[in-house]
């Protein structure tokens, strides 16, 4: 038997379930030296805003107890530049494009889906309602459920490309903003962005960021963002996209057994860039080892009552 | 770029603290640049997370070296790394110096992150022109340097816990080596204050080739994270850029960062 890995997320085929994990990835140019970009199931690209954004000032990146923290604050050269340099590159990829947009007002973000809907090489959005490091970055959306389900609706006018919501964890009830994107026509969501934290210089007696707060990523928020992709299966029916923390193909299969139809990968890119390679192989032989032919038959059954 | 998994040849202490480790790649050593660096898995999966981004110290046929100094976990994880064991390196990476047509060039470092000019000096070498090596340090602790240079480069240090009434600031060896009518280049790798005080004393004596390697907290070392961000800017439009100092760095010329504040 040779498992299939293929997945679906609404309308969007992928031949794997890797997603790469927006900003941490760039656009898929920098590991093309070490990984063949057709590796992934599909490329999500670095978060983009209407008007460049020179990101956060001072330290930007932290590491911290099994993970990193970061404040890099949205830093994208803008739409413009976006379909004049990255679309070229982007359409001779064989491989599905997914776009993660941010904005600071509703109608930013319909402007960008309106953009971008028409070029081909744009499979699908991811919608950024979640990134903790700008003051409008999103996450006041993201943290309301009832401004979720309007961002939601209101792109959904925009396009007919599948709509993928990015939540964040920094909420009490994440389940309650998944259900509204879901009721507002979104196609899948994924989860979780990082989580808040901050960490201090204690010789300098001052936070060690420069926006003091940053997105904690890495192994360290496994657990959390696992528990969570188990929370929401159980209150959506569409699609989920699991990722945080991500490192080793044993983190990848607890994904899916959670519930998540495809996983994506960020900051272990940073320590290992070939582990999509790893983690396919992994994917692979355990479906093997546990006779799962097609990875449809593996999402969320850890879920299912234990045999007797 | 390349990721390979190297064999350690050597990693042993130079000096209190410091230690200096070879490695057995020659791919990598072929590709390297004066200026770039390597990143570093420090083999933990987990905790610390991160590589160790570390400057080139020097290539030679089939191995490259690096020079650090243990300031916290990761080089203490470093200093157990024994000849034999094969560690995960990616590499090279960055932008290293350009290596200028001039008659003279001034290679100027300050502590141990003067690593990189010692690769520098051998390529310089080949290429011809006076080449002139000034180490600041705080004592002697990093006088082995001197040994690692190429026969016939000119080497000054200054000392700041020097008893004696020598030099103190490296920066005070510089004024009667900086003439203008020889076409003189400088290459500097040290802290910022030290490019700051280079700038200020060359530009009491005319104009130079000013290039200086920027430090900054790095996540992937590829470009894709975004975290060691350099505001420059770039004569003649002067409009601000961001870029990443290892991608487009970390070696910049002085005239593109120097308007930073400190």
């Amino acid at each position: 038997m040779t498992p299939k890995l293929n997945t679906k997320i609404g309308s969007l085929n992928l031949e794997n379930p890797l997603l790469t994990a927006s900003g941490t990835y760039g656009n898929g140019r920098e590991y093309s030296d070490l990984v063949d970009l057709k590796s992934w199931g599909g490329l999500v690209t670095k978060g983009l805003t209407l008007e460049p954004r020179s990101g956060n000032k001072g330290v930007r990146i932290v590491e911290t107890p099994a993970g990193i923290l970061n404040s890099i604050g949205l830093q994208n050269p803008g739409i413009e530049y976006f379909v004049r340099e990255e679309i070229p590159f982007l359409e001779k990829q064989e491989i599905p494009v997914i776009v993660n947009i941010a904005g600071r007002r509703i109608r930013d973000y319909e402007e960008l889906t309106r953009r971008l809907d028409p070029f081909p090489c744009i499979s699908a959005f991811e919608v950024n309602v979640s990134c903790p490091n700008v003051r409008e970055g999103g996450l006041a959306f993201g943290t309301n459920p009832g401004l979720v389900y309007e961002i939601t609706s209101r792109l959904r006018e925009v396009t007919q490309k599948p709509l993928i919501i990015k939540l964040t964890p920094n909420v009490a009830d994440v389940g309650a903003i998944a259900i509204q994107a879901e009721k507002a026509g979104a196609d899948a969501v994924s989860l979780i962005n990082t989580l808040m934290g901050m960490e201090i210089d204690i010789e300098t007696c001052r936070p060690l960021l420069g926006n003091t707060v940053g997105g904690l990523s890495g192994p360290a928020v496994k657990p959390v963002a696992l528990r969570m992709v188990y929370q929401v299966y159980r209150q959506v029916k569409i699609p989920i996209i699991g990722m945080g923390g991500i490192t080793k193909g044993e983190d990848a299969v607890a994904f899916l057994l959670a519930g998540a139809r495809a996983i994506a990968l960020g900051t272990v890119n940073f320590v290992n860039p070939k582990a999509p390679l790893e983690i396919k192989e992994f994917i692979f032989d355990y479906m093997k080892r546990h006779n799962f032919s097609s990875l449809e038959n593996m999402v969320g059954v850890a879920h299912q009552e234990k045999e007797a | 770029m390349l990721q390979e998994s190297v064999l350690i040849e050597k990693n042993e202490e130079v000096g209190p603290g410091l230690y200096y480790l070879r490695l057995k790649t020659q791919d990598m050593a072929e590709q390297a640049h004066p200026g770039q660096f390597i990143h570093i898995s420090l083999g933990t999966i987990y905790d610390p997370l991160l590589r160790r981004p570390m400057s080139i110290l020097n290539a030679q046929e089939d191995s490259l070296s690096v020079l650090y100094q243990v300031v916290g976990r990761g080089t203490k994880i470093m200093t157990r790394f024994r000849p034999g064991d094969f560690i995960d390196v990616l590499g090279p990476l960055g932008r290293g110096f350009d290596l200028e047509d001039s008659k003279k060039h001034l290679l100027i470092g300050g502590g141990v992150g003067a690593a990189p000019l010692v690769f520098l000096a051998h390529q310089l070498k080949r290429k011809g022109g006076e080449i002139k090596f000034f180490l600041g340090m705080r004592e002697e602790e990093l006088i082995f340097i001197k040994e690692l240079l190429p026969p016939g480069v000119e080497f000054y240090s200054s000392h700041e816990n020097s008893p004696r009434g020598e030099a103190k600031q490296v920066t005070d060896l510089l004024p009667p080596h900086l003439e203008q009518e020889n076409k003189t280049s400088l290459y500097c790798c040290g802290p910022e204050g030290m490019y700051r005080e280079i700038a200020k004393i060359c530009a009491e004596c005319g104009e130079f080739s000013v290039q200086v390697s920027i430090d900054r907290r790095m996540g992937c070392g590829v470009g894709t994270c975004l975290g060691c961000a350099v505001k420059i800017k770039k004569p003649p439009r002067e409009e601000l850029q961001i870029v990443r100092a290892c991608v487009e760095g970390p070696v910049f010329r002085w005239q593109e960062v120097g308007f930073n504040d400190s």
